[in-house]
């Protein structure tokens, strides 16, 4: 165990999701996964869908989120993760999300109107790197 | 002089229109402490982000962006975002917001610009659209607030942004009301396009001792991920903080409404008593009066 800790906030827009003194945190970012722990250098940069993992200080608990992108900064051994759209992986159901990605899919094909034919497509993403997420662990 | 039948008539309806007042002002009471958690909640989302802002404009003085762009003379038009509520009886809250905006607009007129409106609530558009009605010229006039949410905001935010792009207008600025407590918003006026740094609410970070900032990929990059979505974020708050107002403006007025209803309702029983007694002393005096001309 290191000597401080890293002081982590999760935040979207309607909610605040994780306020915590944390060992480390994993955050999937831009270029590659990375960590965060105590002294790390003042960073800020934005995230790419993946998983976000917290680790709490005494190492007892572990938390693993889904994330479908976001910013990071880390100052000061304050760690403040701002994300759109954020769950947890305990809540993800893999196979009810193949069921939506179809019937979204379907969808899509019938779908006419460009700007709903997009939301549709990023929906769709997004179940699918959520489905993903979870067959990497 | 009202007749006995009217007073009683009017005490009734006075007195139903206090249970009104009464249910509304519980109503937005418990719609209130929802609008303000949530308020509370996307202030601290939408200062974090602002706060990356702050430190990369300061940092890098070099960046170019369209978005940050400040020069004055090719400014021709510029978009007005109002935010007010959907409905009325929240006393002065729309009426405030409407005010501030006509000021604002007769002081680009002055400086020959181009004005757009849009409104994201009906009310306000209801007020100005009367008067300005060529104003609104974009693709969507107004928005009902109760039906926005996030995603909601992301698209319209987008669609804005494109118009900006497309240099439709060259600046934009958001009205809407301030949460400051139950009892009191306040109208603020934000510049949104270009960014300006006097935006901040918060101004107690002001002192902070400048850190030197590693970004990943470039500053560039963060830049232009960061600014498109600062803006909507900005919208997203307005609206939540509008929400918040709406409510507490709502319950402050539907109190006084009630208490101003219960003092009626004395005034008038007392008259309805008084006059009662009139025509009882003077049924008697008849009375007695007859009985003595016998």
């Amino acid at each position: 165990m290191s000597e401080g800790f890293l002081k982590t906030q999760i935040i979207s827009p309607d909610n605040e999701i994780y306020d915590g003194d944390t060992e480390m945190v994993v955050l999937p970012g831009e270029e590659g996964d990375f960590a965060a722990m105590y002294e790390h250098a003042p960073l800020i940069t934005f995230l790419r869908p993946g998983k976000l993992e917290v680790i709490s200080k005494d190492e007892k608990d572990k938390i693993d989120f889904f994330v479908s992108g976001g910013f990071v900064k880390i100052q000061n051994n304050n760690c403040t993760v701002m994300v759109d759209y954020i769950k947890n992986t305990v809540d993800i159901d893999v196979k009810e999300n193949e069921k939506k990605i179809t019937e979204l899919l379907l969808k899509f094909e019938k779908e006419e109107e460009q700007s709903i034919k997009d939301n549709l497509r990023e929906d769709i993403d997004l179940l699918q790197y959520e489905n993903q997420t979870l067959d990497e662990n | 002089m009202p007749s006995l039948k009217d007073l009683r008539n009017r005490i009734d309806s006075v007195k139903s229109t206090k249970k009104i007042t009464q249910a509304m002002k519980m109503v937005a009471a418990s719609k209130l402490k929802k609008a303000q958690s949530l308020a509370e909640q996307a202030r601290s989302y939408s200062s974090g982000l602002n706060s990356i802002v702050e430190d990369l404009v300061d940092s890098s003085e070099y960046i170019e962006h369209p978005l940050l762009r400040k020069n004055i003379e090719d400014k021709t038009s510029s978009l007005i975002i109002v935010v007010s509520s959907d409905r009325g009886l929240c006393g002065g809250l729309n009426s405030n917001i409407v005010k501030g905006v006509k000021k604002k607009i007769n002081q680009l007129e002055l400086q020959k610009k181009a004005v757009s409106l849009i409104c994201i609530g009906k009310k306000g558009f209801d007020l100005l659209s009367g008067l300005y009605e060529k104003m609104f010229n974009f693709e969507v006039k107004y928005i009902n607030i109760g039906e926005i949410d996030y995603k909601s905001t992301q698209e319209i935010g987008t669609k804005i942004l494109n118009s900006f792009y497309k240099n439709n207008f060259q600046e934009c600025c958001l009205f809407y009301n301030y949460f400051k407590s139950v009892i009191s918003q306040e109208v603020k006026d934000e510049t949104l396009i270009p960014y300006s740094k006097n935006n901040n609410i918060n101004d107690e970070n002001q002192n902070n001792i400048h850190d030197y900032f590693e970004y990943e990929p470039n500053e560039e990059e963060v830049l232009s991920k960061i600014l498109p979505k600062n803006f909507i974020v900005q919208m997203y708050k307005a609206i939540l903080e509008s929400r918040a107002s709406e409510q507490g403006a709502r319950m402050t007025a539907m109190d006084n409404a009630t208490r101003n209803a219960g003092d009626m309702i004395d005034d008038l029983s007392l008259r309805y008593n008084r006059q009662r007694q009139a025509i009882i002393t003077k049924e008697l005096i008849e009375i007695i009066s007859g009985a003595e001309a016998l």
